[in-house]
């Protein structure tokens, strides 16, 4: 690609007349030169990305992706809140003209002999019908490289490929694969475990949801492509430095051969916390190692299980202190006053309504204690059958409901919800998500659940218009009391969201919770697989081995590609 | 006398404002450290409970802007702590840990005004 921008004009009118010939594009690689020279060289771009999106796990696959006419590693990630994500969630194209001050941060970034980040970005949306298909991206390191004229002329681009993409993707060989990728990515999304995936020189070619979440990348644009290992990515909320140090070995052993490779990186910056890493070779068809899968493991704040069980006593010997001391004074004062006789018998009726309903909360910060404490020692059973998630959530919506009379309450299920899980704890989950969405829309308002049956799993997400999350708190929201300085009430600690995580987790599923910012509302979802996933079965069944070998495939059309 | 008691947990604040009210003082209710500043603005008090951990504003800062108030500086806090172990940095005259005996706490407020009518005599 050319750095000058000289015969841009020029470059464009000819362009005009350029429409991509469909039945020239037999696969994605022959579309994605057609829109390197229509796109990318047209308007002089520095770098230059088409990625495709899989709205069934919500991640954005970079198929190719070039920086100065060096083909750069693809790679998958989980829609975030960067700029991609953000232009596939609005399906509008975005044009950014000084990057460092209206887009989203940069954490990570190419390695590259320019030194700082791109100024300049255009991103279009690829649309086909009512469904996004995925983005194509230029950039360039200058400011206000690219204008509305430019961005114009990307649309129509976008327009045509869009329609290539549709057209390929209802080809049987395309389906096939799409549709296997699309199962490693429900697979990955789905879980609860943070897994990276780098290529042989460390560099980071996919991360699920998890991870996103774990190395608190949610907020910020994230370039795949950057090597794990390099110290110089300081920028990264973690403790890079710490992170270098534990993976650079970790992924020279893994290079050796080694089956299974273990380390643990202790973040002083984040308050000791301890991140274990598992790293297992990619292996190719020579049995050569093509890179690492990473599975990262958030063991805390360096605290055994003995911390855990303190954390649990303190709150709850803190707690369990207001509902016994209104018992108490309250027995005490009506002992009082019939001792004096001034007391009428509609006031002790009242009295100890007032006392049963205490030992009520009593009981039910029991109940959660003895939750939270079974789930810290791993016991959470499951008594699976057959369950209607429809019925299951509308029977929850309307307990709620009469609850309030400032909120409107809605259920949206699309397809059969049906699965085998545990109703009674995700009945559990439901009431507490729908309460905490009433609860913290003070103002009223519509509460709204969506359940959408896919062919393997089943998501439900309730959205709310309520006061929403601060940025950076939607992270630690399921963290084991959170919310414990500043909430006085074990019911408002976050601890049921905690237990919500762990039931959630326990049916092989993962939560998660989206908010525009406070004021904003929130929307928590939850996938949860449909059936249970045995990994005897998967064995059985050698998923695993389908797994890696997609992957190996995708790395290897990468390379190929090059 | 005039008594202020500052407690969120709504059933608990009611008790203690039976039971003060029923020893013939005029008491009123607060369920934070705001609110609780804005009576006190209105009428100083003779003797103010204090709960500790509440939303808004918390006992520690009511008491230190309490005390910056003209005329404030004297009165008598009894706290009203979860626990002994948080306690903090705190000016009060005394501390009852939850769950405290009614009795107990009726006859320290007593013996608290008293002390407070002998010192302005």
């Amino acid at each position: 690609m050319s750095t000058a921008r000289s015969a841009h004009d020029s470059h464009l009118l000819h362009n005009r007349d350029v429409q991509p010939n469909e039945a020239t594009f037999s696969d994605v690689d022959a579309l994605f030169e057609f829109l390197r020279g229509a796109l990318a060289d047209a308007l002089h771009a520095d770098s230059f990305f088409l990625a495709l999106y899989d709205e069934l796990s919500r991640t954005v696959e970079v198929v190719r992706q070039l920086e100065f006419d060096t083909e750069l590693p693809g790679g998958t990630f989980p829609l975030g809140q960067g700029i991609t994500s953000e232009v596939i969630r609005t399906r509008r194209a975005r044009l950014v003209r000084r990057w460092s001050q209206e887009a989203p941060r940069v954490q990570v970034q190419y390695l590259s002999k320019t030194p700082g980040l791109p100024e300049s970005a255009l991103t279009v949306p690829l649309v086909a019908g009512d469904e996004v298909l995925g983005v194509i991206a230029i950039h360039k390191y200058a400011p206000d490289a690219f204008d509305e004229h430019d961005l114009l002329q990307a649309e129509r681009i976008a327009a045509s490929a869009a329609a290539t993409i549709a057209r390929l993707r209802s080809e049987h060989a395309w389906t096939r694969l799409q549709t296997r990728v699309s199962e490693l990515q429900s697979i990955l999304s789905t879980m609860a475990d943070a897994v990276l995936i780098v290529d042989y020189d460390g560099r980071l070619i996919a991360l699920n949801h998890a991870a996103r979440e774990l190395l608190c990348v949610q907020e910020v644009s994230l370039v795949l492509g950057q090597p794990l290992v390099r110290r110089a990515w300081g920028s990264w909320p973690l403790g890079a430095p710490e992170l270098a140090e534990t993976l650079g070995p970790l992924l020279a052993r893994v290079k050796e051969g080694k089956p299974l490779a273990e380390a643990q990186a202790r973040l002083e910056s984040q308050g000791d916390r301890v991140l274990s890493f598992t790293a297992t070779p990619l292996l190719d068809r020579h049995r050569d190692v093509t890179g690492a899968v990473l599975v990262v493991r958030d063991i805390g704040h360096n605290r055994g299980a003995e911390g855990a069980a303190r954390d649990v006593l303190a709150v709850a010997s803190h707690e369990l202190r207001t509902p016994v001391t209104v018992i108490r004074t309250q027995a005490e004062l009506l002992r009082r006053m019939i001792r004096a006789g001034t007391v009428t018998s509609d006031q002790i009726d009242a009295d100890l309504v007032s006392i049963v309903n205490q030992t009520q909360r009593l009981a039910t910060m029991l109940s959660l204690l003895l939750d939270v404490s079974g789930i810290e020692e791993g016991r959470v059973h499951l008594a699976r059958r057959h369950v209607d998630l429809a019925a299951l959530t509308a029977a929850a919506i309307s307990d709620v409901q009469a609850t309030t009379e400032r909120h409107t309450l809605g259920l949206h299920v699309s397809g059969k919800p049906t699965g085998y899980w545990d109703d009674r704890r995700l009945q559990q989950v439901l009431a507490n998500l729908i309460t905490n969405a009433v609860k913290y829309s003070p103002e009223g308002g519509p509460v709204d659940v969506f359940i959408d049956a896919h062919p393997d799993v089943v998501t439900v997400r309730v959205k709310d218009r309520g006061i929403g999350l601060a940025c950076g708190q939607a992270k630690h929201v399921f963290d084991r009391f959170y919310r414990a300085r500043s909430a006085r009430r074990l019911e408002g600690s976050g601890l049921g969201l905690h237990i919500c995580k762990s039931l959630i987790v326990a049916h092989g599923g993962r939560i998660w919770v989206e908010s525009e910012g406070a004021g904003q509302g929130s929307v928590f979802s939850f996938i949860l697989p449909r059936r249970p996933i045995d990994t005897h079965v998967r064995r059985d069944c050698s998923v695993p081995g389908d797994i890696i070998d997609a992957q190996k495939d995708r790395c290897g059309e990468n390379q190929q590609s090059k | 006398m005039n008594i202020l008691i500052v407690e969120d947990e709504a059933p608990l604040r009611k008790t203690l404002l039976n039971a003060f009210g029923s020893e013939g003082h005029h008491v009123e209710g607060a369920v934070n450290g705001l609110e609780a500043l804005a009576r006190c603005a209105e009428r100083i008090p003779d003797l103010i409970l204090l709960d500790l951990q509440m939303p808004e504003m918390d006992g520690w800062q009511f008491q230190r802007e309490f005390r910056c108030m003209r005329g404030c500086s004297d009165v008598p806090i009894i706290v009203m702590s979860a626990t002994h172990l948080a306690l903090g940095n705190i000016d009060a005259q005394a501390v009852f840990e939850k769950p405290f005996d009614l009795d107990a706490l009726l006859d320290a407020g007593a013996a608290l005004l008293a002390a407070g009518i002998h010192h302005v005599a």
